[in-house]
Parts: C-alpha cells; structure tokens; sequence
C-alpha cells in the first residue's frame, strides 16, 4: 500500500468495525449527504430559532398572566414541529431518483449488488432518520413546555407518532414522484395540496373524534400498507424489467382490498370509515397502475408462475406485468372494493342506500378504466400517466364547467347541461352523483351510464386484450416447455 | 427470443463461445430508430473499438449490453446470460463507465469509493484490499481526501474507472472514456487500457475520435445511423483490403532537394503516377498500382531521371479517411 493511502486509512478510511459498516450502504450514503446538506442544516437551525421564539413568547405571556393559554403555545408548537417533519424533511424526497438519474449515478448503483427495493428503502430510511433527528431535537422544547401547564404525555406521544408515520407515508409519496418527470412532478406537487388540506380537515374534524381505537389501528395499518405501495411503485420503476413488481404490488393492494372487506364484514363504524378512507387511495393507485404498464412477456417471469401448474398459471393471468393482465386484476379488485362498500351502505343505511353506493362504485370502476381505449391504440408513449391524468382531469374540469354554468335558481335534476351531459365521462357523473348528494333519480341514470359506458370500453380494447393474452399464454407455454420466447415494450407483439 | 440467441444461451460460459453476442437489436424511442438490427460478437479477452458519430447509437447499444436499457427486439447474450431475462448474472460480470456521471454532494473520493464496494457487497477486510488495489491502479490515493466536486474532468474519469473496477469485472464497457480529457491524461488512459488487456478483461469501447481507438483495439465495430457498417481491424480498414469496400488510393510523400518542378513534370509524364499537391519542398503523389512492387520501381526511375529525392514515404491513411471512404462506398453519409 502506498503511503498515502496508509495516511488517509490512519486518519478515517479504515475505521474499524464502526456503526455505518453494519447499515445499508444506501442508508449510510443518504444519511451522509443529507444531513450535511445545507437544506437539512437549514430547516434544522430554522426550527431551533422558532422553537426558542416560540418559548420566549410563552414565557413572556406566562409571567404576565396574559390570557394566550397553554391550548396555543401547544398548537403552535406542533405546526411548527409539523411544518419540519412533515413537508420540509420528507419533500425533499422528491429529488432523490430523478437527481440520481441526471448525473448517470444511478445506472451506476443498479450495477451493485443492491436491489432496486434496497436502493428505495435506504434512501426512504435516511430521509426518515432525518425526520427523527428533528423530532428529536426539539425534545429539550417539549419538556420546557411542562413549565406552562396543560400537558398530556399521552397526548404528546401520539401525536409524535402521528407526525412520524405521516412523515414516513409522505417520504414514500415524495420518492415515488421522485420517479416521474419534472411535468408529473410539478403537476402532482400543486394537486397534492388541496388533497392533503381536504384529508387533514376530515381527519381533523371527523377522524379522531369517530375512528375509535379500532378505527385509529385501522389507520396505522393503511397508512403502512401505504406507504409500502408507495415503495414498491418507486422500486419497479427503477428495476430491471426481468423483476416481476407487479405481483407485489398487486398483492399488496388485493390484500388491503380484502381487509376492508374483512373490516367492512366486522368492523365498528369508526374502523369501515378510517379503513375506507385510507385504503381507496392504495387500491386506487394499484388499479391506475395495472391499467397503465407496458406489457412484458418474460420467460423468466413466467417461469415462476407455471411450476404452480393450473394454479400458477390462473395467477400468472393477473399477476403478470402489463395493462391485459392489469385489467383482469382491476376486475378482481374492483368486486372485492365495491363488495366492501356495498356491504358497508348495507349494515350502517347510508344516505342514499344501496344503489347510490353501486352507483358511485360502478362510476369509479369506470372512471378507472375510461382512458385506456385511448393509451392502448397510442403507440409508445413513454409516461401514460400524464395522458391518463389529463383525461382524467378533462372529465372532472367537464363537470366543474357544468357546476359553475348551473342557473342558481334551478334544481341539478332539471338542468340538462349538467348531470346529464355528465353522464358518458364516469369521473364527472361520479361528481354530479356526489353533488346531488345521492338522489336515486340520478344514482340509476349512473349506473346505466357507466355500465354503457364500461361496455363500450370492453369492445373497444377486447382486440387488444386477446392479443395480449394470448401472447401471454404463448410465453408461459414457452417457460413450461422450455422453449424461447418473449415479448418487451413496444416489440413485435405488443399492442400498445 | 431469437434462434441464434438460443443457442448462444445454450453455449453458457463455454471457454471457446464468444463472451458476447449481439443479435438482430433494434432500439426505437418514440420516433427516433436508434439501432437498427445490429449484429456482431465478442471474443473473450478481446480489446474491440465501438466508433461512430454523435448519436450514431452507440450509447443505445451500450447500455442495453450493460443491462440498462431494453431492446425494442433482438438480443444480447453475455457469457450465456441474456441481459433482459437474466441481468443479474450479466452485472456481476459488467463493469459500466458512462460518457458523463455527476458528482455526489458532501463526498469525498474515498467515501464514493468505499460506498461502492459496500454496495458490491464486499465485507470489510476484502473491501479494505479491493480498494487499495483499485486506488493505486488508478491513481487515485493522492485524491483520497478530496470532494468529488472538486475534481478535473481527467481526476473525475480516473475516478469512474476506479469504481468500474471494484467488483473486478471479467467485460468492461467504456462509453467515451477519454472525451474531454488532456494529452496527458489520454496517455495514461491508454496504459490502463493496455494493463487491463494483459489481464485478460475484455473490453468495448466507444469513440467517435478514431484515431485513439485504432492502436490500442484488436478490433473495429463501425456503426452509423444504428446499422453496422464495418467490423474488422484497423490495418485492413486502413489499407482498403475489405471485401466490398473499394481499395484506397495509395499516397507517397516525396521530398526533393532544391525546386519540385522535375518532381511535378516526372509525375505528369510517367504512367500510374498524379500529382495530388505540390509543395515547397516536394509534392504529394497518388501511385495507381499502390503495391510495394509500383511504389520501389517508382522510385528508382525517379532517382535515375535525376530528380535528388530526399524523402520517400508512402502515407498512412487515417482512419477517419478510411471510415468516411467506407460510409460513401455503402451508400451511407458520414
């Protein structure tokens, strides 16, 4: 070894068996950059001064016996600690593929022995490590706060673990749009306010007052299930198309599917409303997702589906990549949903009773399927997310157009342009069905519509369909009998 | 997959098969035909050039033999593994060095290094060994400390190679690797290149600057607008002996004592002879015939016509002559 090497390995390239060595390399790396990036120092130094701020005015107000009570300096405190660990730390996420991409590092690291799944996780855990040390640093502010008075340790603790599970969901979120291109990401970045604000205002108002202790599990459990979809949709972008992710996160979202069954079947009010609520986005994003891939036909994938005989190979129909496969799945998916919700309008006789609940599912099954027709006859688009969210967005700025030209002094049920008109695109019926609160009048015009309109669909894509499957029957007889064969993106073969 | 890729699968890590093999690849973004049926093989141990224009496809090309990117069709079959069934034994076997890579925020040369052998799994005590051989072979303990922001491009393609060379990979891909760097820093590229060869690695590597690839490869891969248009060596390229392309004029440096005009009037009045460019001091002549037997009888009438010949040198056609001389004669555009 040469004797600058020996200099540099006596002063730190050789430290023993220290920590680090014992991590993910991808932890160790993050957690590195990261914490002596200046945005970290920043938001590190910036909650420190607030925090003293923050104290200094409570101390001011407590020995002048001013009326500003401890009800306040605590809401205040946790916006603050919120406003560190649930936007600023875990947003930043939002760089961590595409920056990796641009410099060519990350083709780099897909070389290394670590998998796309490890990669994803070790950057998710030191943006969550660095989520903590905020927490953690304001600790020493949390027990000045026991001077002021009207603390519950209880109460603190939760809402800690709140703030770390949300922090953790919106890390995950963060690096799935870190995949995305600028486009998606500026357009999902201004969408995901309004969402959030509305989630946080249902959760504020109606979520721990209703949810109960089953309900507040039910809401843990989502927000993990989450927050592993949200992972398992950043790793499968970066993986080598040979790695089967479709099977993970289909399972994932069957299983969140049939949990919601299950709590709907079982469950307290509380648990089917926090279930509900958290668990359509997860089986939301799962279907979108199945509808969209490009289809891959791998022998190598295959192969794991057929030495399962019948079985492998009924699962390798919806368990396979690409938008055939996915379609049947989203069948699947959508019975095993609207079961649930049937059932849940059934036990608790919601407004609107049963048909509005088929109607608003049958609108969303086909609001999910509407754009497909026009992705699988479009020849290689490389992001189908963004034509698929534009049409989607088409169909929802139809209905706000239809809302905002209604006379104020006519009733929706007699205004022809709007319900109406509404009807051939699911997603605005679906907001003309919830703006009119449910009416049955409109409720079976719903159903009718989109059934009509998932009829259409299906004759519109069936060609396409039976090719695909097909195909993938042909590579699975392949993969039993051993012989090549295999179909990529856009090869001979591929019907979109 | 292909029949021919087949049966590449079914000659896995036989010592005589090529270590890889290349059929029928096609790459289509959007609208663009990025490589159009290419087809080639490579030896194990060989040293093979990849030369072409700026978005001639061989980025494309490369990529997807490192497993990271996939064909529209055909195949690429690595040491018996096809890069998109089975990729992960091809990465274990591929080291990549891209044309460009960025930096890494807040780190130092070492700390990238040492985050790349624990990315390639080496445990501490094989890692501490990989990586003082790696930094001593490419120069790199002297920059050990440094950030890797602050590095000169010629540091920073250093550097790459060093990481490419971590996990000791038995196929090293080479995207452009001596772009943008000094003569200095091109000569010692050339010596890793060298040492690398003496070890048996076998390497492909990508230029558009030919000249710096025809010494040191064993063979030549010429792509243009995404088809191959020439795999061979550079000396028959060079001396036009290729089946279908058409022989190259053969160019003769003579240098005279005194006036060039007895030089100029020799040539335009001896048969096979033309006068390409006349100089100060001499002239540049097209011989027809060419061979050694033409250009040796030439020079003995031009002595004995009196003409006080100093110099007599038949010129090296350079590649780029050659490889444009080729694109033209297939009906291609440079």
């Amino acid at each position: 070894m040469s004797e600058g090497l020996a200099a540099a390995g006596k002063r730190q390239l050789w430290p023993g068996d220290d920590f680090p060595s014992w991590l993910s390399p991808m932890i160790v790396k993050e957690l590195r950059q990261g914490v002596q990036s200046g945005a970290f120092a920043w938001t590190f130094i910036g909650l420190q001064g607030a925090m003293f701020l923050l104290m200094s005015f409570a101390l001011t107000v407590s020995e002048r016996g001013m009326t500003a009570g401890p009800d306040f300096v605590h809401t205040l405190f946790w916006m603050i600690v919120g406003v560190g660990v649930l936007l600023v730390v875990p947003l930043r996420g939002m760089g961590a593929i595409s920056s990796e991409r641009i410099g060519n590092n990350l083709d780099l690291v897909r070389l290394t022995r670590l998998s796309a799944t490890r990669i994803v996780i070790g950057k998710w855990l030191a943006i969550v490590a660095q989520a903590a040390l905020l927490v953690v640093a304001v600790l020493p502010y949390v027990v000045l706060r026991y001077f002021f008075g009207g603390v519950n340790v209880i109460r603190d603790l939760e809402v800690v673990a709140w703030l770390l599970a949300g922090s953790m969901a919106v890390a995950a979120a963060a690096l799935a749009l870190s995949t995305q291109p600028l486009a998606a990401r500026i357009g999902a970045g201004a969408g995901a306010w309004p969402l959030a604000i509305a989630m946080l205002q249902v959760v504020n108002t109606r979520g721990f007052v209703t949810w109960g202790s089953a309900g507040r599990l039910a809401a843990v459990a989502a927000l993990a299930l989450s927050t592993v979809a949200l992972l398992e949709y950043t790793a499968s972008r970066i993986a080598p198309v040979a790695e089967n992710h479709a099977l993970r996160k289909r399972l994932l979202a069957l299983f969140v599917g049939i949990a919601w069954l299950c709590v709907a079947v079982w469950g307290d009010a509380g648990a089917i409303q926090a279930m509900a609520f958290l668990a359509l986005p997860i089986v939301l994003m799962a279907a979108i997702e199945a509808v969209l891939e490009r289809p891959v036909h791998l022998v190598s994938q295959a192969r794991a589906f057929v030495r399962y005989a019948l079985p492998g190979r009924c699962a390798a129909r919806l368990l396979t990549p690409g938008w055939a496969t996915g379609l049947l799945f989203t069948v699947v998916l959508a019975v095993v949903c609207g079961s649930a919700w049937w059932i849940t309008h059934a036990r608790f006789k919601s407004p609107g009773g049963w048909t509005a609940a088929l109607a608003s599912a049958t609108a969303l099954s086909a609001a999910v399927f509407f754009p497909l027709p026009f992705l699988v006859y479009i020849p290689r688009v490389r992001y189908r997310l963004l034509p698929y969210a534009l049409i989607q967005l088409l169909c929802f700025m139809a209905f706000v157009y239809a809302e905002a030209m209604k006379p104020p002094a006519l009733a929706w049920k007699n205004w022809p342009l709007g319900w109406r008109a509404m009807l051939p695109l699911p997603l605005a019926s679906l907001g003309s069905l919830l703006a009119s609160e449910g009416k049955p009048e409109i409720a079976g015009a719903v159903i009718v519509a989109s059934g009509i309109v998932a009829a259409v669909f299906c004759v519109a894509v069936l060609p396409a369909w039976l090719r695909e499957m097909r195909e993938g029957e042909r590579v699975l007889d392949a993969a039993r009998t051993g012989r090549p064969g295999r179909t990529l993106p856009g090869g001979p073969g591929a019907a979109a | 997959m292909t029949q021919a890729a087949s049966q590449a699968t079914a000659a896995v890590s036989s010592p005589g098969a090529p270590l890889v093999e290349v059929v029928g690849l096609n790459r289509v973004f959007d609208s663009v035909h990025a490589v159009r049926d290419l087809s080639f093989v490579i030896p194990r141990g060989a040293v093979v050039g990849f030369i072409g224009a700026n978005g001639a496809g061989k980025t494309t090309t490369m990529r997807i033999m490192a497993t990271l990117d996939e064909p529209t069709s055909g195949s690429v079959v690595v040491d018996g593994h096809d890069v998109i069934e089975d990729p992960r034994p091809v990465r274990r076997l591929v080291g990549w060095m891209p044309d460009a890579f960025g930096t890494y925020a807040n780190m130092t040369v070492f700390e990238y290094l040492d985050f790349f052998a624990r990315s390639y799994g080496f445990s501490r005590p094989e890692r501490r060994a990989r990586l003082e051989e790696v930094m001593d072979f490419a120069d790199l303990v002297p920059l050990a400390d440094r950030q890797m922001g602050k590095l000169s491009k010629g540091m920073a393609q250093r550097l790459c190679f060093g990481r490419m060379l971590i996990p000791d990979p038995a196929f090293l891909i080479l995207d452009e690797p001596a772009a943008g760097l000094d003569p200095k820093a091109r000569l010692e590229f050339k010596n890793l290149v060298r040492l690398l060869a003496a070890r048996g690695k076998t390497l492909f590597i990508s230029s558009h600057i030919l000249s710096e690839l025809g010494e040191m490869c064993d063979s030549l891969l010429f792509i243009d607008g995404g088809r191959l248009v020439f795999h061979g060596d550079a000396e028959a390229l060079k001396h036009g002996t290729l089946p279908g392309v058409a022989a190259a004029a053969t160019l003769v440096q003579v240098v005279v004592a005194g006036d060039p005009a007895p030089l100029v009037e020799w040539a335009e009045t001896n048969r096979g002879w033309r006068v390409v460019e006349v100089k100060r001091d001499g002239a540049r002549l097209d011989c027809e015939a060419g061979d050694a037997a033409a250009l040796a009888d030439g020079l003995r009438r031009m002595v004995a016509a009196g003409i006080a010949v100093v110099e007599f040198r038949r010129e090296q056609r350079r590649l780029e002559e050659a490889f444009v001389d080729m694109v033209k004669g297939q009906g291609g555009g440079a």
